[in-house]
């Protein structure tokens, strides 16, 4: 067993020489690829240069971030059953994202968040609420996958200094805000296309060698697993993940609220909808990112199962108590013992695949801050595209700085409840925003903010009293007990009232406020509905 | 999600409507018709929310029912389906299919009876139809 979690000799000189060309390379895609005039349209947007299939990969790509990968692929690998249905409803809320919101978002939407909200509601208020918004649900993301950087490098390079693990942060962090200040949004895609494609090529190779180890009977995979996990039939039943908590059932239930509501409605998601050209193109583009992550979904069930069926679910747990390095383990132990050069090769594809997710998703968010900082609270209407754009290079550093101090600080303790954060906020405050905002026509200006900050506020306030912040040795902070939440979301409750605060605001804005609205949004419907008469593309 | 008053009213007075800052239609010299711009919008409108609405129910619902027969009816869950795997399981592993299947309806709906009426509003738009 030893042999094949080990990742000594040659499979970690392979890994560091790819990883240092991956840096290299994308570094150089960023350089050449950056907006080359000074133009907003184009740092923003990336000029709406992509065509559908590319610009599906690259939603697909910012979707499926190192967190996704990291964590979800550790809960199928110990849980099974129960992080299978995390896997479906993380593809469902992309699904959600292609049917409610992308048309209307990229037909009313320029470059921000703040831009849709702001079509219908003008003023400073709402889109310095929508930053602040966009600010609070994605730096604990970034937190929590540049932390995540120090963890791979340690594992795969097989390091345990501190001091090279904060070195690996920072390092990582440096180089995402380079790729957002000098790539802006066309460099980010290309990272991401790249990623994509990677990431699946690599996955496809493993998911079908743990196939064919298995006869190609997912019905002997899963059996093995089951075996294999210590947990016997339970594995392929629901009810392990959330074992423990007083409320089991609610507790599930709570957490695939967040993850669907959420998971697609988080700002650098959202903001690949404005690149497309027309509506034709985003609705393809949608197409190909959920198919991508449709499939991608599957790879990572074969290759999470194949790692408990292959080496046993105490292994896995042994390695990281989370079983986030589940994929690796899964991906290395569908070599075999003995790696020849060709599957050596192979594997350090995988492990590549995995750092440059990490680089690409912080990339992709970092781009998101900054352009939502720029555009929506710097720059005023007179500013000018040259002084903007500066202005959105800078706030990527000044995102950017704050997050590799935090990461730094934070990397030695447990970061999900940071990554449960970013989904809850999205689907409590971002969410009702979006949805309220785009098809309400009575939704006034009071029940957006309303909405924004009540909905993030009941998600900063209850996630403190979560099994995941304190009260277990698994929790951020062990050594305290203050659990008087006792779920491990907090999508229960305040998914409705982010909901509630924006019916109760429109309702207590009185009549006239209504009124105008309606007025408002019927100038705006058909654009909404149908796109603007004459399309944006450059 | 959104209350379309414009059908159930057909009338272009509303009360409330004074007080607003963009003029209302009636002091525009326009009337509300069932023919012309307003017609296509309304169709567009109706379209898209019947479009929207099917979609989103059909993946939300069969996603709610999946989630609520496991933490229910977990026994149910727990029986063999064909091929050997737990019911359960079958039914998460059939959603991927159900997935594509779902965007391909999607897409053809789309194309088929909202993406021609969008360009006839959009052209309504180009001719200045909507901003008097």
């Amino acid at each position: 067993m030893a042999a094949v979690t080990d990742f000594e000799g040659a499979a970690q000189s392979w890994s560091l020489v790819a990883f240092c060309s991956v840096v290299t390379l994308t570094l150089l895609l960023c350089v050449i690829t950056g907006p080359d005039r000074e133009d907003l349209d184009e740092f923003y947007t990336g000029y709406r240069f992509l065509s559908p299939l590319r610009n599906g990969l690259a939603i697909a790509g910012d979707y499926i971030s190192a967190a996704t990968v990291l964590t979800v692929g550790g809960i199928i690998a110990l849980c099974g059953y129960d992080g299978v249905v995390l896997a479906l409803s993380t593809l469902l809320s992309l699904l959600l994202l292609m049917f409610l919101l992308a048309e209307p978002l990229h037909h009313t939407g320029r470059f921000t968040m703040g831009d849709v909200l702001g079509r219908r509601m003008p003023g400073r208020a709402v889109r310095i609420t929508a930053c602040v918004v966009t600010l609070a649900a994605l730096v604990p993301m970034m937190v929590v996958q540049l932390a995540g950087v120090g963890q791979l490098l340690a594992f795969v390079l097989g390091f345990d200094d501190s001091s090279m693990r904060t070195g690996c942060v920072v390092g990582a962090g440096a180089l995402m805000i380079t790729y957002a200040a000098i790539g802006g949004m066309r460099g980010t895609a290309l990272i991401q296309i790249l990623k994509t494609v990677i990431l699946l090529g690599s996955g496809l190779v493993v998911a079908a060698l743990i196939l064919h180890t298995f006869g190609w009977s997912p019905q002997t995979l899963f059996q093995s697993a089951a075996q294999n996990s210590g947990a016997g039939p339970g594995y392929l039943r629901y009810g392990l993940q959330f074992a423990g908590g007083e409320h089991p059932a609610l507790d599930m239930v709570s957490t695939q609220c967040a993850i669907v509501l959420g998971g697609a409605c988080l700002p650098h998601v959202t903001m690949r909808m404005y690149t497309a050209g027309s509506t034709r193109q985003v609705r393809r583009a949608m197409s190909w990112a959920v198919s991508a992550v449709a499939l991608f979904m599957a790879v990572m069930t074969v290759v999470a199962v194949g790692a408990t069926a292959l080496i046993g679910g105490k292994t896995i747990a042994a390695a990281d108590a989370r079983g986030n390095t589940a994929y690796l383990l899964g991906a290395r132990a569908a070599f075999g013992a003995d790696l020849s050069r060709a599957e050596g090769l192979l594997f350090t594809t995988v492990t590549t695949a995995i750092f440059l997710t990490l680089l690409a998703s912080v990339a992709s968010m970092t781009l998101a801050c900054a352009n939502s900082l720029a555009h929506d609270v710097l720059a005023r209407s007179g500013t000018a595209p040259l002084r903007e754009m500066g202005l959105a290079r800078l706030s990527a550093l000044g995102v950017g700085v704050p997050v590799i101090a935090l990461a730094v600080l934070a990397q030695h303790r447990s970061l999900q409840p940071l990554a449960i954060v970013s989904f809850c906020l999205g689907a409590s405050a971002i969410a009702p925003a979006l949805v309220f905002g785009l098809f309400w026509r009575r939704f006034t200006r009071a029940g957006l903010l309303c909405t924004l900050i009540g909905g993030s506020l009941s998600v900063l306030v209850l996630m403190t009293g979560t099994n995941l912040v304190s009260g277990s040795p698994q929790s951020a902070f062990p050594e305290a007990d203050f659990n008087w939440f006792p779920f491990t979301t907090t999508a229960l409750v305040s998914v409705p009232a982010g909901f509630l605060f924006g019916v109760l605001g429109t309702l207590l804005s009185g009549r006239r406020a209504v009124a105008r609205e309606r007025n408002r949004y019927e100038a705006v419907e058909p654009v909404l509905l149908a796109g603007p008469p004459y399309p944006r593309s450059g | 999600m959104s209350s379309d008053s414009s059908e159930l009213r057909p009338l272009p007075h509303r009360a409330g409507r004074h007080a607003s800052a963009v003029a209302p239609m009636w002091a525009t010299g326009r009337v509300r018709s069932w023919t012309g711009p307003h017609r296509d919008l309304r169709l567009l409108r109706r379209a898209c929310r019947w479009q929207r609405r099917v979609a989103a129910f059909a993946a939300l619902g069969y996603f709610a029912v999946f989630l609520a027969l496991t933490v229910e009816v977990p026994s149910l869950m727990a029986r063999p389906a064909p091929g050997g795997l737990p019911f359960g399981l079958f039914l998460a592993l059939v959603q991927l299919p159900v997935t594509w299947l779902a965007v391909v309806f999607y897409e053809v709906t789309a194309r088929r009876f909202v993406d021609p009426l969008a360009r006839r509003v959009r052209r309504q738009g180009r001719e200045g139809q909507w901003r008097p």
